[in-house]
């Protein structure tokens, strides 16, 4: 290349302060591209290179010797003496400790600890420093979780045959069993080679039941005892009941007679709270309520015929479809009928007249379940046709609450052991609803779809979390419930407590109104009689009628503007005598 | 020597102290006022942590010293007084 420009400066302007001014831009150089020289080149594609400054590194993996430790005591000695005393030679120790305690700064370092150390002890011993004083705030979980219930597991019947599970019951200690009773409720329906088994499940293992029960006629409803988890007692679809001893085997220790027995399914059967812990009783829709001791199935202790009139006339019995025990009310036992009855029953009464204390009549159709509140055993749940209701004892017209009817019916329900607030209740259209009263009355708080058939039994376990729901096709499904609706909140059972109180009170006001307006109909349907003949015509007549509302509120209307008027004239007035006086 | 027996005297008519141990760095006990057993077991623990606190403390901060240790427990707290050559522990169960 030639040299286009040459750029020189004296050497003695070297160093020299330099002076800028400003100038037009003028080109120097302008080298424009030879695109001849462009052949001696070869173009090559663009590639991505990727470089580091770095040193080279490689990946390797190495495995470290194993080190062995075990695990051991150690005995600890008196150690850190200097070398030339024995530890174990009292003297020599003695000594030492009065040479080191003979040091200078021995008693100040000590005066100065002690100092620090009584400055801790006194601080201790006033207030206690590490006290919380913001409490933690636990129950976030309130407004933040939403409430949920997800499946666990589902249990299905192993047979061809499919058959509705009519019963549940969860084993007593800790629930990790479940029993289910499987029957074929339609009439008549039972295909011939349908298994009469029932069976008992373990939760963990949902491929194969852990026991199943051969009883002679398939089992309606079964019981785990409560005070001895190995015994259930069962009533079956022919009326009679069976007493099982798992670790006897699958075949059933002990049957009741075939005549002293129900003659329609047992529906229900509930264990006592008794001293020898072996008392039941069940309920059938022959409408009987029969006394059981499992020590003797033969004949039944005592009985209950649930004639309304108190009669104990068999025709005229109400037929039981549930039944109702609380153990820490062992007198009193309620049952839910075909007809729509609760009738409540005191099992200590002399005369079997007497039994039957009263009853409620709430449902149309039958009470497929009946509960009391573990919390508040003065209120009971009662669930049949399309609604679930809530009763308290005293109130004997009408339930304090209920749901709306529903779309399809409700086959069972159950209130939650752990929070009074909540129960739960199965519908045919195979939805598990979740019910919490405090938070919302008119819908339930989850709405659960459990399966497509129609769900026909439900348990909830002690605990609360786990729910069992049986299906029509012999599906037994477990849901675990959220926290937030298994884990009783702070004030839950004062609330529960002045909800019931209140809507019993409402209750009783409706009542007593109801009883004033019946008493002054009557009243005055007995003075008007002689009125009657006189006054039907102008009653009947609708033109009179009329007329004679018009002229009232014309009347009314009148009465109204001369009292405005009135009140206008008068201000006036006072206003235009003030002025006088001025 | 009757000024240390005061010193401890002083500690242990505080509320809720149980005992005092005094030794210094190496783990020698000086004076303890419960059985030997116990003591050699409480100093043979309390001294590697010691040892470790004081680190931590010279390590964070060259200038910084390590004053005291407190350890709360559920029944009680243990207050570990340390120096350059010597520590103290005493046991208190607090009445709060």
């Amino acid at each position: 290349m030639e040299i286009s420009h040459v750029y020189a400066k004296l050497r003695r302007e070297f160093g020299r302060q330099c002076l800028f001014s400003d100038r037009p831009e003028e080109v120097m150089v302008d080298i424009h591209p030879v695109p001849s020289l462009a052949s001696e080149f070869i173009l090559k594609t663009p590639k991505d290179q990727a470089v580091q400054a770095c040193r080279d590194m490689s990946e390797h993996q190495a495995n470290t010797e194993r080190f062995e430790s075990s695990s051991c005591g150690i005995n600890h000695v008196e150690g850190g003496w200097p070398k030339d005393i024995n530890p174990k030679d009292l003297e020599q120790t003695i000594r030492f400790r009065k040479k080191v305690e003979k040091e200078e700064n021995y008693i100040n370092s000590l005066q100065y600890l002690g100092i620090v150390m009584e400055h801790c002890i006194r601080q201790n011993n006033t207030i206690d420093i590490y006290k919380q004083y913001l409490e933690e705030d636990e129950e976030v979980e309130e407004s933040s979780e939403l409430p949920s219930a997800k499946t666990i597991n589902i249990l299905r019947d192993p047979n061809e045959v499919k058959r509705t599970i009519t019963g549940l019951s969860w084993h007593p200690d800790g629930g990790r069993k479940l029993a289910a009773a499987y029957c074929s409720l339609e009439f008549q329906k039972t295909p011939k080679d349908m298994s009469l088994d029932s069976y008992i499940w373990d939760i963990e293992n949902p491929n194969c039941p852990e026991m199943t029960l051969k009883p002679e006629s398939p089992l309606v409803c079964l019981d785990y005892n409560p005070k001895d988890p190995h015994t259930l007692v069962g009533g079956s679809y022919n009326g009679q009941i069976a007493y099982w001893d798992t670790r006897k085997g699958s075949q059933p220790v002990e049957y009741s007679s075939m005549e002293h027995s129900h003659r329609d399914p047992v529906y229900k059967i509930i264990w006592l709270q008794s001293k020898t812990g072996t008392d039941a009783f069940s309920a059938s829709t022959d409408g009987q309520v029969l006394w059981w001791d499992v020590r003797k199935l033969s004949e039944p202790t005592e009985r209950l015929v649930l004639d309304p009139g108190r009669e104990g006339n068999l025709d005229k019995a109400l037929g039981a479809i549930s039944l109702e025990f609380e153990p820490t009310m062992p007198t009193k036992f309620m049952v839910g009928t075909e007809q729509g009855l609760v009738v409540s029953c005191n099992r200590k009464a002399k005369t079997p007249a007497e039994k039957i204390v009263c009853t409620y009549d709430g449902h149309h159709g039958p009470i497929y379940a009946l509960q009391r509140n573990p919390f508040f055993p003065k209120n009971f749940l009662t669930v049949g046709d399309w609604t679930a209701r809530i009763w308290s004892e005293d109130i004997k017209e009408s339930s304090i609450m209920w749901t709306k009817y529903q779309k399809s019916y409700l086959m069972d329900a159950c209130w939650s052991p752990v929070r009074p607030s909540v129960f739960f209740t199965v519908k045919t259209e195979g939805v598990l609803d979740i019910w919490d009263i405090l938070f919302k009355q008119s819908d339930p708080t989850l709405s659960v779809k459990v399966s497509d058939k129609a769900l026909h039994s439900l348990r909830v376990q002690e605990n609360g979390r786990l729910v069992a729901c049986g299906s029509h096709s012999g599906n037994a499904t477990l849901l675990e419930i959220c926290s937030g609706l298994s884990t009783l909140q702070k004030n839950e059972k004062s609330l529960v407590a002045a909800m019931f109180e209140r809507e019993t009170k409402r209750e009783k006001i409706l009542e007593a109104r109801q009883r004033e307006i019946r008493l002054k109909e009557r009243s005055r349907s007995e003075q008007s009689r002689e009125d009657e003949a006189g006054r039907e015509d102008g009653e009947d007549n609708p033109d009179q009628l009329i007329a004679r509302a018009e002229s009232d509120f014309y009347t009314l209307v009148e009465a109204e503007m001369r009292r405005r008027e009135r009140r206008e004239e008068t201000p006036q007035k006072t206003v235009k005598k003030g002025k006088r006086k001025i | 020597m009757s000024e240390v027996e005061e010193i401890m005297k002083r500690i242990l008519s505080h509320k809720g102290v149980e005992g005092v141990i005094i030794a210094n760095t190496e783990g020698i006990i000086l004076r303890s006022t419960l059985e030997d057993q116990s003591t050699v077991h409480h100093v043979a623990l309390v001294q590697p942590l010691l040892m470790k606190a004081k680190k931590i403390v010279q390590d964070m901060d060259p200038e910084d010293e390590l004053t005291y240790v407190r350890l709360r427990t559920e029944k009680n707290e243990e207050i570990i007084a340390a120096d350059k050559d010597y520590f103290m522990i005493s046991i208190q169960t607090p009445s709060l």
